[in-house]
C-alpha cells in the first residue's frame, strides 16, 4: 500500500447535474480545464435546448443531416447499446418521455401527462449512421440521457490521465491505483468499493418521480415508466458506459432477470 | 504397383483424418470449460455469490477485482 496522496478535487453543475473530477494531487492535472468540455459538449447533445445538435436532429425532416464526430460516436454508441440490451436500453424513448410529462428539466417541475402509452420504435429501424451524417425518422426523437453521460466520462478520463476518477452526475469512471495505491474509493449501494480501471453507474426509479408512480425510466416494451420490481440497480463495469447500459438494462429487465444479466457483464452490482 | 501404391495413400489419408477427428474430440472434450478463458465472467471466481449484506438493503455481488474498504468514499455513484 503506497502512503495515501492527496486528491485535487473539481465540483461543478452540468448536465443538469453534479459533476466531480479528481486526480492525485501532484499529478500536476488542471481539472478546472475540463469543465468547458463538459459544458459545451453537454450542450449540444441536450435534448431541453431547441437549438442544440440534438434537437436538430430531433426535429429534423428526415433526411441525412450533418452531425460533429461526438454526436455520432454517441449515436453509434446508442445503437450498439440497444443490440446489447436487446432492446431495453434505447434512446428513441423520448415521445413516451414527453407524453408522461418529463417535457423539461425535472427542476422546473414535470408537465401534464397523457393518459396513453406511446410505441417506441426500435432504434435500429428509424434512426441511420453513417460518417459525419445521421438520419431520423421524421415523428422520432432521442433522448441521450444516461448515455452521453457514461460515454462523455469515459472519454474525459482517458484525456485526463492515468490517476484520475471523473463523476459526472452518477456515472463514474476511474483510472489508475487512486491517492493510496488500492483504488479509489467510492460509494455504491451503501457501501464503498475500491475502483480501479472502472466505470460504475446507478439508474434507479427512487429519483426524479413525480405524481405518484410516474419516473424517468421508460420501459421500451411499454411506453410507460418501468414497473419491473427492481428500483435500483448499481453497477460496476469495464467502463461508464458499459456500467450504464447494464445497470439500466438490468433495472428495466426485473429482478429475474438481472442476476444473470449483472454476472454476465459486471464485475460487481447491487440490487434493491 | 500403382494400385497398391493408391491404396498406401488412401488408407494413410484415411487414417490421419480419422486420427485427426479422434484427436480434436478429445481436445474439445477435455476443454470445455477453461478457467482461464478471457470471457469468463469475472463474477463467477466471486467467493460468495449469495451476496452481502450492506446498510441500505439489496444484494451486492462484488468479483475479486472489487474490493470493499472502510476508507471514505471521495464520491458516489447515484441516480443518474
Amino acid at each position: 500500500m503506497l502512503p495515501e496522496r492527496r486528491i485535487a478535487a473539481h465540483h461543478f453543475e452540468a448536465l443538469g447535474t453534479s459533476c466531480s473530477l479528481f486526480a492525485v494531487d501532484e499529478s500536476g492535472i488542471d481539472l478546472r480545464q475540463s469543465e468547458p468540455w463538459v459544458r459545451a459538449l453537454g450542450a449540444r447533445l441536450t435534448r431541453f435546448d431547441d437549438s442544440s445538435e440534438l434537437s436538430r436532429l430531433n426535429t429534423g425532416p428526415g433526411r441525412w443531416t450533418s452531425i460533429s464526430p461526438e454526436l455520432e460516436d454517441v449515436l453509434r454508441t446508442s445503437l450498439r447499446a440497444f443490440e446489447l440490451s436487446a432492446g431495453l436500453v434505447n434512446i428513441a424513448v423520448l415521445p413516451a418521455m414527453l407524453a408522461i410529462g418529463y417535457t423539461r428539466p425535472l427542476v422546473h417541475g414535470p408537465t401534464a401527462s397523457a393518459p396513453v402509452a406511446i410505441d417506441v420504435p426500435d432504434l435500429p429501424d428509424v434512426l441511420e449512421v453513417r460518417y459525419r451524417e445521421a438520419r431520423l425518422r421524421p415523428g422520432c426523437a432521442l433522448d441521450l440521457g444516461g448515455i452521453a453521460k457514461g460515454w462523455m466520462a469515459d472519454r474525459l478520463s482517458e484525456s485526463l490521465g492515468e490517476n484520475v476518477l471523473v463523476n459526472l452526475g452518477g456515472d463514474l469512471r476511474a483510472r489508475g491505483v487512486g491517492p493510496a495505491g488500492q483504488g479509489w474509493p467510492v460509494g455504491l449501494g451503501g457501501t464503498t468499493v475500491l475502483l480501479g480501471d472502472h466505470g460504475a453507474a446507478t439508474s434507479s426509479v427512487r429519483r426524479r418521480r413525480w405524481a405518484g408512480d410516474m419516473h424517468h425510466v421508460i420501459d421500451p416494451r411499454t411506453g410507460r415508466p418501468s414497473e419491473s420490481g427492481l428500483v435500483e440497480v448499481s453497477v460496476v463495469a469495464a467502463t461508464a458506459l458499459d456500467a450504464e447500459v447494464v445497470a439500466k438494462t438490468a433495472l428495466i429487465a426485473g429482478p429475474e432477470l438481472a442476476p444473470f444479466l449483472c454476472a454476465a457483464h459486471a464485475e460487481a452490482w447491487w440490487l434493491l | 504397383m500403382r494400385d497398391s501404391r493408391a491404396l498406401v495413400l488412401k488408407l494413410a489419408a484415411t487414417a490421419l483424418a480419422v486420427g485427426a477427428t479422434a484427436l480434436s474430440a478429445v481436445f474439445v472434450t477435455s476443454h470445455l470449460k477453461n478457467a482461464n478463458a478471457p470471457l469468463q465472467p469475472s463474477v463467477l471466481n466471486a467467493s460468495d455469490l449469495s451476496g452481502l449484506s450492506v446498510p441500505g438493503g439489496g444484494t451486492l455481488i462484488l468479483s475479486p477485482s472489487v474490493r470493499q474498504t472502510d476508507v471514505p468514499p471521495v464520491t458516489s455513484t447515484y441516480a443518474s
